[in-house]
């Protein structure tokens, strides 16, 4: 299948499991999972830094015109701040070179401790940034400390379990 | 050419993150209410920032017309305060009787001369009359504009100093706007000149209150509608506040009749005023204050309207 079409139908499925499910799923008004964070978290590591922050952009700006109580546009801000944080990222403890297979599937043969070193610190970055911005002022810290802590856990926790579940796969 | 594409291709990332980054927070801040009040509040205290080092080097060059306005201005004050000084201080009142004869004040009882049988003739201390409930905060136009159909004064005292929204703006001349928006530092004001801007007028000598409004073409006239067709107007007399609200003083200048008709038949005059503010040329001005306004207000919602 083309990898375009494919793509585009992995999002389609994250758009609809996040409007519809994980927004519902809110703990106690403070932490909700943005599990949509996973489709671009996954996405093949070999694209252009440029392409990548602009996939982030829209497919943020996508899930902020249907999630219907939150404002809009914070997570294409936070979106593309984690999507410029996320090359470097992968580089810093990959070591490319004992690396052998396609690149394309780099993010696809790794073990359970490489996935949690990998999407809790983007995590936390994208819900740092989100709650910063849906507050707009440093009034009531704790609060936003509050969300972005149980937040991070929360869609950290189901994220690595549907990574697990299916991303995790093609072993070569 | 070849320079161009090395740049993108160097700093390519960065210019793209920082676009997005920029249409992110551009959408953030225009669709979403309280991050628009956020940022307006941001936006109008940094432009007045700006505007007030504009206005700065502006006023400097300014400085000795302003000064022969300012000394034009005393003299006048200072005729006016002592007509009304001689006006107040002697007057004349009812002969009291025996009772009310005892519960006047030393001063006045010194003072009084009996005119004839009934009249007697005093002269009031000045403590006897009371502050008159309107205290004026001196403040400077940082921006103006007067070609627009929504004109609007940014000026350079915010609520730091207590100004607050709805609180009338006037200029030595007379009547200039209506605080709308208040930051730390800065307030902005509905310029008489806006499609907007509502103040209750009438014409000096004369008891019927009509409406003063902007139709949106000269900076110089304004238009009060309303004054029944059966009061009596001449062009050149004075137009003033009301007084029906506190939002400024009763009785401040607002301007004069240029001219009048009748052509609608609906019992009011249309009037045209030439208003004394010069709206091209504003500086100095002044917040008003009610000191009292609490006070009418928690009494006039006391009663629920309608």
């Amino acid at each position: 299948m083309n990898i375009y079409v494919k793509q585009i139908a992995i999002f389609f499925v994250y758009l609809l499991l996040q409007v519809f499910v994980f927004n519902q799923l809110t703990l106690f008004d403070v932490a909700t999972p943005h599990i949509f964070l996973l489709f671009l978290l996954m996405l093949p590591v070999n694209v252009r830094l440029s392409f990548l922050m602009l996939i982030a952009f829209f497919a943020g700006l996508t899930v902020d015109l249907f999630s219907l109580n939150a404002f809009k546009g914070m997570h294409a801000a936070a979106a593309v701040l984690m999507m410029s944080a996320r090359t470097t990222w992968v580089n810093v403890f990959t070591n490319r070179f004992s690396y052998h297979g396609a690149e394309e599937y780099l993010l696809q043969v790794q073990d359970a401790a490489w996935y949690s070193k990998y999407l809790f610190p983007l995590i936390l970055l994208h819900h740092t940034a989100y709650y910063f911005l849906e507050a707009f002022s440093f009034e009531n810290v704790g609060l936003i400390f509050l969300k972005i802590g149980t937040s991070t856990v929360y869609t950290f926790g189901i994220c690595i379990l549907l990574t697990l579940l299916f991303h995790q796969g093609n072993k070569r | 050419m070849w320079r161009i594409f090395q740049f993108l291709g160097k700093f390519g990332n960065i210019i793209l993150f920082l676009f997005l980054e920029l249409v992110a927070l551009l959408i953030i801040t225009s669709v979403n209410k309280p991050h628009r009040e956020v940022s307006q509040g941001i936006f109008l205290e940094i432009s007045g920032n700006f505007s007030e080092f504009q206005a700065s080097i502006g006023s400097y060059f300014g400085l000795s017309t302003e000064n022969e306005k300012l000394l034009e201005q005393n003299r006048n004050l200072h005729k006016e305060l002592l007509e009304v000084k001689d006006s107040l201080r002697t007057y004349k009142f009812r002969r009291p009787t025996n009772a009310e004869y005892l519960l006047l004040p030393d001063s006045l009882r010194q003072n009084s001369v009996p005119i004839d049988s009934t009249m007697v003739e005093a002269v009031i201390p000045d403590s006897l009359f009371p502050a008159k409930g309107y205290d004026f905060l001196p403040c400077k136009a940082i921006n103006n504009t007067v070609s627009r159909n929504y004109n609007y004064i940014t000026a350079n005292k915010g609520s730091r100093h207590g100004v607050k929204e709805g609180m009338g703006l006037i200029s030595p001349q007379g009547v200039a706007g209506q605080v709308v928006a208040v930051s730390q530092n800065y307030c902005l004001a509905q310029s008489v000149l806006n499609k907007k801007f509502n103040l209750s007028a009438k014409i000096k000598g004369n008891k019927n209150v009509g409406n003063i409004t902007w139709q949106g073409l000269a900076p110089e006239y304004a238009t009060l509608e309303f004054i029944p067709q059966t009061s009596i107007i001449h062009v050149g007399d004075t137009v003033i506040t009301s007084g029906f609200s506190t939002t400024f003083p009763p009785e401040y200048m607002i301007g004069t009749v240029k001219e009048f008709d009748a052509e609608l038949q609906d019992g009011f005059f249309t009037v045209k005023v030439n208003l004394s503010t010069n709206f091209r040329g504003l500086d100095n001005l002044y917040v008003v204050t009610h000191l009292l306004k609490p006070e009418i207000d928690s009494l006039e919602n006391r009663f629920p309207k309608e």
